[in-house]
């Protein structure tokens, strides 16, 4: 482990609510976000080394929080995709494994998951802009330096996801 | 959030307050050890939460499905080149039989002309 431990987890302590919570608000679950987490702050610690400081500490550390997300919830696609395929084929005897990322549904929070259901719908630059605005209130500037792209495009996928959000609940409830 | 259909207007706003409301608030005490344990242990596949590799589980429906789908395209390619190689023998055969009779046809021909030509020098 490169650095003085003491720091690595002053660093670690400092930022993982932060980023268990932007990975939870874009893998809908607490274990896979967990996990997440995980994997973001050992490659944090892997590549310590080639921080460059150009941007803050914070915001290379989300970076790699969303990207890692993103990452979870592209596999997951896949392996349900193949999960799919398998039952259709039923190459599997036993009971193919759950892949679903929104789950834990409680009996009142059934706009959440509605909700939730309607962000995995958006485009994933519109729904990671969206959701780290909204949810984890993290600043137009903020969401650009993390997304690496201009403020007006921050803007602008925040206004899309939200047109298409009322779009695509609006069709739900009617 | 501004919306012009209320119900739409309140499943955003609480949906919101309620993925918010799972959110952590405290550090996880533990987060610091599994680090450094999925650290030390790293050998590309750091996954120590369950203590069982079910990255590996999940992934072998999938492999299953791969290997299935790979042996169906290698059957079907070779079934392919087996109809290509059977349709090619039996156009050339075609082909054969065609020149063969154009052949025939135009030596036929060659004959009733020499014998036309035979029986008007004949004269």
């Amino acid at each position: 482990m490169t650095g003085g431990t003491a720091q690595l987890k002053w660093l670690v302590d400092a930022y993982q609510v932060k980023v268990y919570n932007i990975c939870f608000s874009l893998v809908h679950n607490h274990h896979d976000a967990e996990d997440v987490t995980q994997d973001v702050f050992i490659e944090v610690l892997k590549h310590m080394d080639s921080f460059r400081g150009d941007s803050q500490l914070g915001t290379w550390i989300y970076r790699i929080a969303v990207n890692r997300s993103l990452n979870f919830i592209r596999s997951a696609k896949r392996r349900k995709v193949f999960s799919y395929i398998d039952e259709l084929l039923s190459l599997s005897g036993k009971e193919s494994p759950d892949v679903s990322y929104v789950n834990e549904p409680g009996a009142d929070d059934e706009q959440r998951i509605v909700l939730q259901n309607a962000l995995n719908a958006l485009p994933e630059k519109q729904r990671t802009a969206f959701t780290l605005n909204k949810i984890n209130d993290l600043s137009y500037k903020e969401i650009a330096d993390i997304m690496d792209i201009s403020h007006a495009s921050v803007e602008s996928l925040i206004h899309r996801a939200k047109l298409k959000l009322q779009k695509l609940l609006k069709s739900y409830y009617s | 959030m501004n919306s012009t259909d209320p119900k739409v207007n309140e499943v955003i706003n609480t949906g919101i307050d309620q993925i918010k409301a799972g959110m952590r608030t405290s550090p996880d005490p533990f987060l610091w050890d599994n680090i450094v344990a999925a650290y030390e242990g790293s050998d590309q596949s750091y996954r120590i939460k369950g203590g069982d590799n079910h990255q590996t589980d999940r992934l072998r429906p999938v492999m299953k499905v791969l290997w299935s789908a790979i042996a169906s395209a290698a059957a079907v390619f070779i079934g392919i080149i087996a109809a290509n190689q059977f349709y090619s023998t039996s156009s050339v055969n075609e082909k054969d039989v065609y020149r063969r009779e154009i052949s025939m046809q135009s030596s036929s021909q060659t004959s009733a002309e020499n014998m036309m030509y035979e029986f008007y020098n004949e004269e």
